[in-house]
């Protein structure tokens, strides 16, 4: 499982919960709506992740990633 | 003097007044009191059928609307002018007064004695650049700060510490690793936090967000030391995105985006990112749809160049978003830093926006320590934040609005495009 992204298209935002539960049919587990920014958060294998970006409403599904900063110490952050 | 002179002298004085977006009726309502103009006795442009006033009636009328760019064109005396001037500073209806100019083509009477001076000056400027090479011509030419007693130098070249405006009725989101509760400079702040890694606290035990939101909302009088920072009167919003040993998720940082957005803050300042030179749909898309919320999200360009070595790095994510306002970093003498991302990419997007003071940085730390000195992007992105806001409380502009401000209004430096952006901002 990977932890994915959802971004909605800007008419999936106006069709929120229907567009839920189309990912959630499609292998989505569903862990996050942030309905003011147009994004699920979710968990899925990999393998599914083409099926989830054919849906309707949906504009694309990327793998969440890691950020990181400097450790406190040094002198650039 | 002069037949231009003369003219002018016999002509009505006239004034500029600019109303902010959708105030223009009530603005009107302002100009009446104070002018004893009606809006019924003034031309207005949606009486043409094409919009365009016939300007030789202009002359007869009490004014001039122009509707769809909401300004209005008064004769009025200087005391008249002079009330509408000192109301406008309460009134949230008007933008701004000023007198009408008059503008005359390029190349019209241009004396011989100017030319003389502009060819000399030129010449002279050539032969020392031809002589010296124009690096250290434009460095002989740039500016220097330092901290004082009373004020860091990043506050003194930004305008920021002259600013009349504090970022008041402004709530501003740091998306970082929180913020040291115990800090004395931020007692009897109105804070409100929220923890987007799994835990409950704000409690920054990294120092790297203390430092952010001490340099984009710091006290205007902190316990001890300079003044660092920008918007003093900002209601503070505190997202902790990353963990105290200073990483987190895209998840965590769109969620704190969420809640920022939801909580109409104004400004999101993010001082993160990672190492790539592509962004994602995902942060594209949200900057937008922050923007068209009204929120304006601002992000660190980037450390990893090295200039000194002649590697310039690349803008990374998610500063490389053509929706996220992206800052790169200056030193004291408005130099920029060896580590600045310079946008090497150069697809629509990758663009450094703007920079900002982000080499020896004074702010505040979690305690004991209290106060660092440190560089990165990551310092100049809350420079732009808090300004940001100061802008957001001086003119009332917005999302896309906003950014077009900020970015207006910043000072031109003599650095590539790529690595400034359209210069150093400036407070309002």
């Amino acid at each position: 499982m990977v932890n994915l992204i959802i971004t909605l298209s800007d008419t999936g935002n106006k069709n929120l919960a229907k567009t839920k539960m189309e990912l959630e049919k499609s292998g989505l587990t569903v862990t996050q709506v942030l309905k003011n920014i147009g994004i699920i958060h979710g968990k899925a294998e990999p393998g599914q992740m083409k099926k989830l970006a054919a849906l309707r409403f949906v504009k694309s599904v990327e793998i969440s990633k890691s950020m990181s900063i400097a450790p406190p110490d040094s002198l650039i952050q | 003097m002069s037949a231009k002179a003369k003219e002018e002298k016999v002509l009505p004085k006239r004034f500029i007044v600019t109303f902010r977006e959708g105030s223009l009726k009530k603005g009107m309502a302002s100009v009446n009191n104070f002018m004893g103009v009606k809006m019924s006795n003034m031309m207005s442009s949606a009486d043409y059928d094409d919009n365009a006033i016939n300007m030789a009636e202009v002359a007869r009328s009490a004014g001039v609307l122009f509707n769809h760019i909401g300004i209005g064109i008064f004769s009025a005396d200087e005391d008249q002018a002079r009330k509408l001037m000192a109301e406008m500073k309460q009134n949230e209806n008007i933008m701004a007064i000023e007198p009408e100019g008059t503008r005359y083509a390029l190349g019209a009477d241009i004396s011989e004695e100017y030319l003389r001076g502009f060819r000399d000056a030129s010449d002279a400027l050539y032969e020392y650049s031809r002589k010296y090479g124009c690096e250290k011509q434009m460095s002989l030419l740039s500016e220097s700060y330092k901290d004082t007693d009373a004020l860091t130098w990043g506050l003194q070249a930004t305008l920021a510490a002259k600013s009349k405006f504090s970022g008041k009725g402004i709530q501003l989101a740091v998306l970082d690793t929180g913020l040291d509760g115990k800090h004395p400079d931020f007692t009897g702040r109105n804070i409100t936090g929220k923890n987007f890694i799994g835990g409950t606290t704000t409690q920054d035990g990294h120092g790297h967000g203390t430092h952010c939101v001490g340099t984009s909302c710091g006290s205007k009088t902190p316990k001890e030391g300079p003044r660092y920072g920008v918007a003093y009167d900002a209601e503070i919003f505190v997202g902790k995105v990353l963990s105290d040993e200073g990483s987190g998720q895209d998840t965590g940082i769109l969620a704190g985006i969420e809640w920022a957005v939801a909580n109409k803050c104004p400004v999101i300042s993010m001082s993160l990112g990672s190492e790539s030179e592509t962004t994602t749909i995902a942060y594209e898309s949200v900057g937008q749809r922050a923007l068209d919320a009204g929120s304006l999200i601002v992000a660190a360009a980037g450390n990893n160049a090295n200039r000194s070595s002649s590697y310039y790095g690349f803008v990374g994510c998610p500063a490389n978003s053509k929706s996220v306002l992206s800052v790169g970093a200056l030193d004291s003498r408005l130099g920029m830093g060896n580590f600045s991302s310079r946008d090497t990419i150069l697809a629509a997007g990758t663009a450094v926006d703007i920079a900002a003071p982000g080499v020896d940085i004074y702010s505040s730390w979690p305690m004991r320590d209290k106060y660092n000195t440190i560089s990165g992007t990551s310092m100049a992105a809350p420079h732009v934040a808090g300004i940001a806001a100061l802008w957001a409380e001086s003119t009332g502009a917005r999302g896309a609005s906003l950014w077009q401000i900020v970015i207006a209004n910043a000072k031109t430096l003599s650095h590539p495009f790529a690595d400034v952006g359209r210069g150093l901002v400036q407070a309002p």
